[in-house]
């Protein structure tokens, strides 16, 4: 059914307009949540500034993985393989896979604690990690066309949910936000590492993109997707802002929840609840990506079936989130995986750009 | 070995061993009670009373044997008024006639014999629709003749274009099967596969139109169905001009079309025949009593066995009054009663009509009432209980309603083991399906995901019929264009 190459069958490939979709799910994620907290602990009330610096660099980045890819021919593996040679090349391409595949399992466990601090704080999380493992696995096995499916959908979730950020402009204090620029350039740089875990995503499609139909067309719904999502990111920083104060920020693990339990329906009474299980659909969306794109990889290097690396990749993220159990772990775990992802983004995709472009040169 | 010995018992079964000779099959034939057989000046004749129109046989075609004398089969085909008499030696075709209603008439002096077709077909009247029914538009129903429905349909669509592919399936019940489409317009693969998946089939009997449905599915173990079963000429005349491919079958009131969308299965036809904005309204509210039903009382369960906190004080208090003395848990409660409703559905759909209109009332009216009396349940639940039954049936196709009230079980056992979340999960497993899902090789989800705008224009909503310049993309038709959208335009203009 599925063939170990980098050009996929025209039935599971998409339309180029879906990449908006999939940039924006596989963007905003569990990082929503909680990252105005790190970046206010950096620049402060002025951190707004680097949520749309940070985006204006994720577009450049897009741009130059689009350019590796299209140059290329191919999925991240077969730039690998042609430009550092079957066995370097493979090893680097394990080592991304084991970034994809780690990054799950981190962002399944910590959405898994978001369930247990807010909604049953006796939850299991070994049985309710094997059976969204199982959910993850119905997805993922049916090929990238339903990861992206679910996507989609997951989109129209997470948009709902953003415009609920509305109470904090309403009851906020925009003298929050006041002496604006109050922070030097350089704090305001500095904000942005914080920043990127939110934004890690785009490098997914160094994996994707061959499934994609029309691939030159879908740069600009790609540059679109990475402006909604900093749009949306964008609202939002500037809703938790507006309703907490710095200091109480600091004090706050994921200010979005907090801020949802203001909001009053006249049917609901307390939405956090409805937002953390609705949340779970655009978390469960990214998660699903990452661990396709882990498994694609794993199985474009290994001769193994598709099925196979599908379960042991499932296996491995039910094991990976019974084993870390607390909170202070969790959070520390997330902090070094979106090192990695920022510098997998922005020191390695730009080499690989000016690696590709001497290694052409040279053939040339 | 084993398979082999099993090939050999099938090879040697009853049925299948042919008859080497004409005479032998009429030795075989003569068995039955039914068969008569009698000889005619040097003419033998045979037939199946119960198969032939005995009055014709008598008048149309004994009378002439009566008048004229021939002596060589020949003379008689060309002289008998019938078309479609075959003069041959072959034992199959001879076996495969009769069994048709057709006359055998052997001669003596001839090895071939002549075969006269006097075929009795007796089909019920059309009635009116009682499935599918609707207020306003046509109200003729498919009927168990084969032919007949053929020819409701083609008098919709009076096209040469409009072909009919016969097959024959079932090895007992020889079940003749119709492929039907509009050449020209129809995309050849989904022909292709319909055709290839009907001749694949390999059962022995063939009753009825959901038998083929059910083999022919793209994945057979779904809850979901994949093709649209319907009883009404007009809808499928409409989706063959979409360029889809209606299955008829003989003996089966009901015509089976595809590729098709889950959202056609909440499409009434009747939607058609109402102004565009009325329609619309209705099919959005047929979409939400259709999660409401599957929705609310996972949800009860859930909200009420974790997160009370949810609902507001107001409402809280209602509910804790109207469950202060019940017994139970709210899962059990709410399977109690869910299972009490299907009980009473399915006591109501096996009983006479009369009858079951008293089931009915006795099972809603009385039972409803001395169970929140006794106290066994709350009024909340069996209001919503009752209302995601009632809107559960709001579905015009009949087969998806039952799909509606199974699924829901597992998203109310999903919520009572993690709350919100688990109804959540159970949602999601069932969107994993969904997208996987295809008929006819098209997607299921279609025009939800993948995205189509254009088709959209005919899903949840329903646009007015001057913009839907373009068939169903859905279908990936051969012709795209319904009509030529320049001139809608210009008569739109002089309206004004």
């Amino acid at each position: 059914m599925r063939t170990n190459t980098y050009k996929p069958d025209i039935t599971e490939q998409l339309s180029p307009f879906l990449v908006v979709f999939l940039i924006h799910a596989s963007q905003i994620g569990e990082g929503i949540l909680s990252f105005e907290r790190f970046i206010a602990e950096k620049a402060g009330h002025d951190s707004w500034v680097s949520v749309l610096l940070t985006g204006g660099i994720l577009c450049l980045i897009i741009y130059l993985i689009y350019k590796i890819v299209l140059r290329g021919d191919g999925d991240l593996i077969k730039i690998h393989q042609d430009l550092f040679g079957k066995w370097i090349g493979n090893v680097m391409t394990i080592l991304v896979g084991c970034y994809f595949l780690i990054l799950s399992i981190i962002v399944t466990r910590s959405y898994i604690e978001v369930i247990q601090v807010w909604m049953f704080p006796e939850l299991s999380t070994f049985w309710f990690s094997a059976v969204i493992a199982f959910l993850f696995y119905t997805f993922i096995i049916g090929g990238f066309r339903i990861v992206a499916g679910l996507a989609f959908f997951s989109v129209i979730l997470s948009t709902l949910l953003a415009s609920f950020k509305y109470v904090a402009y309403t009851e906020g204090y925009w003298t929050n936000l006041f002496p604006m620029f109050d922070h030097s350039p350089i704090e305001i740089m500095q904000a942005i590492k914080p920043m990127f875990y939110s934004y890690l995503g785009v490098e997914l499609l160094l994996i994707y993109l061959p499934f994609i139909k029309n691939k030159k067309q879908s740069l600009k719904w790609a540059i679109l997707g990475n402006l909604w999502s900093t749009l949306v990111y964008f609202v939002s920083v500037i809703a938790i802002f507006l309703y907490f104060n710095q200091d109480q920020l600091q004090h706050i693990v994921w200010p979005t929840l907090n801020l949802w339990k203001v909001i009053n329906l006249p049917f609901v009474e307390r939405f956090e609840y409805i937002g953390v299980t609705l949340h779970f659909t655009v978390v469960i969306a990214t998660i699903c990506l990452y661990l396709w794109a882990a498994a694609q990889t794993f199985f474009r290097i290994s001769n193994r079936g598709y099925k196979v690396i599908t379960i042991i990749i499932l296996v491995m993220t039910v094991v990976g989130c019974n084993t870390v159990d607390n909170f202070v772990l969790i959070e520390q775990y997330t902090t070094q995986i979106s090192y990695v992802g920022y510098y997998l983004v922005i020191i390695y995709i730009p080499f690989l750009y000016i690696y590709q472009s001497i290694w052409l040169g040279v053939k040339k | 070995m084993f398979r082999r010995s099993r090939d050999k018992l099938l090879n040697q079964s009853a049925v299948d061993a042919g008859s080497s000779s004409i005479d032998e099959l009429v030795v075989v034939m003569k068995q039955s009670d039914d068969f008569s057989h009698f000889e005619f000046h040097q003419m033998t004749i045979s037939f199946y009373k119960t198969l032939v129109d005995q009055t014709e046989v008598h008048q149309g075609i004994f009378s002439y044997f009566q008048n004229n004398r021939f002596d060589r089969l020949e003379e008689i085909k060309q002289a008998l008024p019938i078309d479609d008499i075959t003069l041959t030696s072959d034992v199959d075709t001879v076996k495969e006639k009769m069994m048709q209603g057709y006359l055998l008439l052997q001669h003596a002096t001839n090895q071939q014999v002549l075969l006269i077709p006097a075929k009795l077909s007796k089909a019920r009247d059309i009635a009116p629709p009682e499935i599918e029914y609707s207020v306003i538009g046509p109200k003729e129903a498919f009927v168990e003749d084969m032919d007949i429905n053929i020819n409701l349909i083609r008098k919709r669509l009076p096209l040469p274009q409009l072909q009919v592919k016969e097959l024959t399936v079932g090895k007992l019940t020889k079940t003749k099967v119709a492929i039907i489409y509009i050449d020209g317009i129809v995309n050849p693969d989904n022909v292709e596969t319909v055709t290839q998946r009907i001749s694949d089939i390999e059962f022995d009997q063939i009753i009825d139109s959901s038998f083929i449905a059910q083999m022919i599915s793209d994945n057979s173990n779904s809850p979901f169905p994949q093709l649209i079963d319907t009883e009404r000429p007009d809808r499928v005349a409409s989706v063959l001009s979409e360029g889809k491919v209606a299955v008829i079958c003989d003996g089966s009131p009901h015509a089976l079309t595809g590729p098709t969308t889950l959202v056609e299965f909440f499409s009434a036809y009747e939607d058609y025949f109402l102004p565009w904005h009325i329609a619309t309204i209705f099919r959005i509210i047929r979409l939400f009593a259709i999660l409401f039903s599957v929705l609310i009382t996972p949800l009860y369960v859930a909200v009420l066995t974790y997160h009370y906190q949810i609902i507001p004080m107001d409402l809280l208090g209602t509910i804790i009054s109207s469950r202060r003395d019940i017994p139970f848990p709210p899962i059990l409660e709410a399977l109690i009663l869910e299972l009490t409703i299907e009980l009473l559905r399915e006591a109501g759909a096996r009983l006479p009509m009369k009858i079951g209109q008293t089931i009915g009332i006795v099972g809603g009216i009385v039972i409803g009432t001395a169970a929140v009396e006794a106290g066994l349940t709350s009024n909340v639940l069996l209001i919503l209980v009752a209302l995601s039954a009632l809107a559960s049936f709001t579905t015009p196709i009949y087969r998806i309603g039952n799909t509606i009230r199974l699924i829901r079980f597992p998203f109310i056992i999903l919520a009572q083991l993690w709350g919100l979340i688990g109804v959540l999960l159970a949602f999601l497993f069932c969107l994993s399906h969904l997208l996987k899902l295809t008929s006819i090789g098209r997607p299921y989800t279609e025009p939800f995901y993948p995205p189509r705008l254009q088709d959209l224009k005919d899903s949840f909503i329903r646009a007015p019929f001057s913009s839907q310049t373009k068939r169903p993309i859905l279908t990936r038709t051969s012709d795209t264009n319904r009509m030529n959208a320049s001139r809608v335009k210009a008569k739109q203009g002089k309206r004004k």
